[in-house]
């Protein structure tokens, strides 16, 4: 998401053949011009266009794409499923969220679901092209604001370590708060590692780790929330 | 109902304590009933030829009897003892006024008390002497009484009882006890209630009523003595007097006490009441002596007036209330004046064989019925100071209640305004921001000739650029200085990028930054926006720096550019005035630096 000069040293896959893209957008213009900017890039290719949560289901059922494009607000339904489908298949796919003004909702959520981050609808071709490309190639896109919001979730205490052994929520490790604290402030990835002595990996997997994190937590709350409600039982 | 049983109670017990003095046969073997008196002054008999010695009957009541006499009397009465006498014999006279010395053939037997000087009031207490042996003779004795009296207030003399002291001597205590030991007895209840009652009275000052009977209680209590004192060291005229100023003034304490009850003040007519039992006291003492008596009189009657016009009040405010206590109080006060009247009529000689004053009962009934109302006053008093207790806390919590609630509502108010004129400054904000920004695009496509496309997407992608400040303004999590430059250093990436511009970031200040509001955020978003876009287009430049420092605990944010730097007097458009005119709306201190080298943008705040 965040593109800067000078970006160094990534983990590049070997680029082969073009990277699928699934683009779910119920908007049709809007979905003709993402078309339009991503098809510039030549390292990019469209797999499959849907306008509603079906088409898109049955995009997935002729086959993987290497990133989904998700517009949240779809006609039939809400686009977190198709993030949560994903997971469900064990798709390898990298799922990005569509939005105009990344409002903390959107994103958030979309992450919890297992998403890797946003793209702003009205990018250009640089911006999305190469958001996407990063993120194909192991890239961890994160923002100032999700990072506050992270630092904010992860600080809250309220619920203590949970009924069975096997189950816990998870913590950030001191590591991993430093580097969301200089997210915060507005540093990237590069900067945070030559800051902290670390390779540009060690922090992107950091913030991949944070993630997970994130889903577990998220989930985790989701089955503590249940049994307290008496839905579940353990 | 009540009143028929009333009244039928009333008359019952008057005619019960009027037949009193026939309460037991008096246990006597000889009754003397006629007796020869002689007016005589002097300290022995006179002898039998005296030509002043009158039949008289007894009880012989000198006011009806000898109606002039000056305080003295002897008698002399003659009995025949028919059979020897094994046992010790006594005499028994009921009834003396006021002392009396008793000889038999010739010896003396005894006497009440003081026979001169301050002469012992015997007037209540039956007398009792017991004959030594070898007193009594066989066939005919003699006895010989002197009896010695106030002047001007007569004496009496009742019949003589002569029998075994082992018989005659219970008649003489029960008689003893009906007529002495129940005044001390009534003395000493006295005390009790008046010092109850002033108890009360202390513990409950507003209660006037308390006072009153408390006094009423003492002037009653002061009013008993009378009825066993014997022997006192002052003048028996002055303390006749004084005994009928006591009635008085039991009277006319009672009086005001009940009518206080009655209409929970002291009428103005009670008022002078009071003043009236003054004077009269006072001239209690000044009246000549042949005149006491008529004024003894005179005062008993008023007295008794008073008593029954208030026994007819107490029956008719008892009739309106209905109460048990008023009830009470209504039947104890016709008992003691009752007993009142039966005393009366005793000493102005209505009744011949009456020697039993009865007025020392009179007081049982009328005080206990006071302290009746009193207890009942007392509770009321306590309850109500109870309530008002209770009551005070509970408006106390009331008004707290209202405090609050209006506390809660004044501050719904406040946040209510403060969320309007929010919105009322979002809504401004819209309107001035991206409404102007689409507005002016549209007039592009009317207005323009030569329109690029370029131009349109340039303008809306800056209505969009508005659009992003007021809602990162607005952002809850976005409230401080190294946030916003975060997020901004998000949106503009790219566009430094396009222009070749690498950026320079320092902004490890650690630490808390002061949170801001809004309306803040918005101003220094728009301030921030327009130094960026100004380096972006003009400042042909290839490295930007931000940092914030923290000078002397105030925040400083330096953006450093080293492009061509600009003259601020030659620029066109409005971006630095308005830039000034923002910071100068936040109180942020702007200052700009340029020269050919570069451009230092510092903002103080």
């Amino acid at each position: 998401m965040r593109l800067f000069r000078g970006d160094i040293q990534m983990n590049k896959r070997q680029s082969h053949e073009p990277y699928s893209v699934l683009l779910v957008e119920d908007n049709s213009l809007t979905r003709a011009r993402l078309r339009q900017v991503i098809e510039l890039k030549p390292e990019l290719y469209i797999y499959a266009e849907a306008a509603n949560c079906k088409d898109a289901v049955n995009a997935l059922d002729k086959g993987q794409p290497s990133v989904m494009l998700v517009d949240l607000g779809l006609p039939d339904g809400n686009g977190i499923q198709l993030i949560t489908e994903i997971s469900h298949r064990g798709y390898d796919t990298e799922v990005m969220v569509l939005t105009v003004f990344r409002d903390e909702k959107t994103v958030i959520s979309a992450i919890e679901a297992g998403a890797s981050g946003y793209l702003l609808k009205d990018g250009d071709s640089d911006y999305i092209g190469d958001s996407i490309i990063r993120l194909i190639q192991g890239d961890s896109p994160i923002s100032a604001s999700i990072a506050r919001y992270l630092l904010k979730r992860f600080n809250q205490n309220e619920k203590p370590p949970l009924l069975s052994n096997n189950i816990a929520v998870p913590q950030l490790t001191k590591r991993e708060t430093e580097i969301l604290n200089y997210v915060a402030k507005g540093f990237k990835s590069t900067e945070i590692a030559s800051i902290l002595s670390l390779s540009y990996l060690t922090v992107n997997t950091h913030i991949k780790k944070i993630y997970k994190k994130l889903v577990v937590k998220s989930r985790t709350e989701a089955v503590f929330e249940a049994v307290k409600l008496g839905i579940l039982d353990l | 109902m009540r009143h028929c049983k009333k009244k039928i109670l009333f008359l019952a017990t008057f005619f019960i304590f009027l037949s009193g003095c026939t309460l037991t046969d008096i246990q006597s073997e000889i009754k003397l009933t006629s007796a020869k008196v002689n007016l005589s002054a002097s300290n022995t008999v006179p002898s039998i030829l005296n030509s002043n010695w009158q039949s008289v009957s007894l009880e012989d009541n000198w006011k009806k009897s000898h109606p002039d006499q000056n305080g003295y009397a002897w008698y002399k009465l003659n009995f025949d003892l028919k059979k020897p006498v094994n046992e010790l014999w006594a005499i028994y006279i009921p009834h003396v006024n006021m002392n009396a010395e008793v000889w038999l053939n010739g010896r003396k037997l005894g006497s009440g008390g003081e026979m001169t000087g301050y002469v012992s009031r015997n007037w209540n207490q039956p007398q009792y002497f017991v004959i030594p042996q070898g007193f009594l003779t066989l066939n005919t004795n003699t006895l010989q009484i002197r009896l010695i009296t106030l002047p001007n207030l007569g004496g009496a003399l009742s019949a003589i009882h002569l029998g075994p002291h082992a018989l005659l001597h219970n008649s003489y205590t029960q008689q003893y006890l009906w007529q002495v030991t129940s005044a001390l007895a009534s003395s000493i209840l006295l005390f009790i209630a008046l010092s109850l009652f002033f108890a009360l009275w202390f513990y409950c000052r507003t209660e006037k009523f308390f006072l009153l009977a408390t006094i009423t209680c003492i002037a009653w209590f002061l009013n008993s003595f009378r009825f066993y004192i014997i022997n006192i060291e002052i003048d028996p005229a002055i303390i006749f007097r004084l005994d009928q100023v006591l009635l008085l003034w039991v009277v006319i304490t009672f009086t005001l006490t009940i009518s206080y009850y009655f209409h929970n003040k002291i009428l103005k007519p009670f008022k002078y009441l009071a003043g009236i039992a003054l004077m009269t006291t006072l001239s209690a003492f000044l009246i000549p002596e042949k005149f006491v008596l008529i004024f003894a009189i005179t005062i008993q009657i008023l007295s008794l007036i008073t008593a029954f016009s208030l026994n007819i009040l107490a029956l008719i405010y008892a009739y309106k209330s209905r109460l048990w206590v008023d009830i009470y109080l209504c039947f104890g006060m016709f008992v003691g004046a009752g007993l009142g009247m039966h005393d009366a009529l005793g000493l102005s000689g209505a009744f011949t064989d009456t020697y039993f004053h009865m007025a020392q009962y009179g007081a049982i009934l009328p005080i206990s019925a006071l302290g009746w109302i009193i207890i009942l006053r007392f509770s009321r008093a306590l309850r109500v100071s109870n309530n008002y207790n209770t009551e005070l806390a509970l408006k106390i919590n009331e008004k707290h209640h209202e405090l609050k609630q209006s506390f809660e509502k004044l501050n719904q108010l406040e946040k209510e305004k403060a969320i309007s004129a929010e919105q009322e400054r979002v809504m401004r904000d819209i309107h001035d921001g991206v409404g102007a920004h689409i507005v002016s695009t549209l007039a592009m496509l009317e207005v323009s000739p030569s329109l690029k496309k370029s131009d349109i997407s340039a303008g809306l992608k800056d209505a969009l650029d508005e659009l992003r400040n007021l809602i990162d303004s607005l952002d809850s999590l976005t409230n401080d200085i190294p946030t916003i430059l975060a997020i901004l250093r998000e949106r503009f990436e790219s566009r430094f990028n396009k222009a070749n511009i690498s950026i320079i970031w320092k902004l490890q200040v650690p630490g808390n930054h002061p949170k801001l509001s809004p309306e803040f955020a918005l101003h220094l978003i728009r301030i921030l926006q327009e130094i960026l876009i100004n380096v972006i287009k003009h400042a042909n430049a290839t490295t930007i720096s931000i940092a914030i420092e923290d000078m002397n605990n105030r925040s400083v944010i330096r953006i450093l550019d080293n492009g061509s730097g600009f003259d601020e007097n030659e620029t066109h458009g409005h971006g630095i005035k308005n830039m000034k005119y923002r910071a100068n709306l936040i109180n942020v201190q702007l200052k700009l630096q340029s020269s050919k080298k570069g451009t230092e943008i510092t903002l103080r705040f």
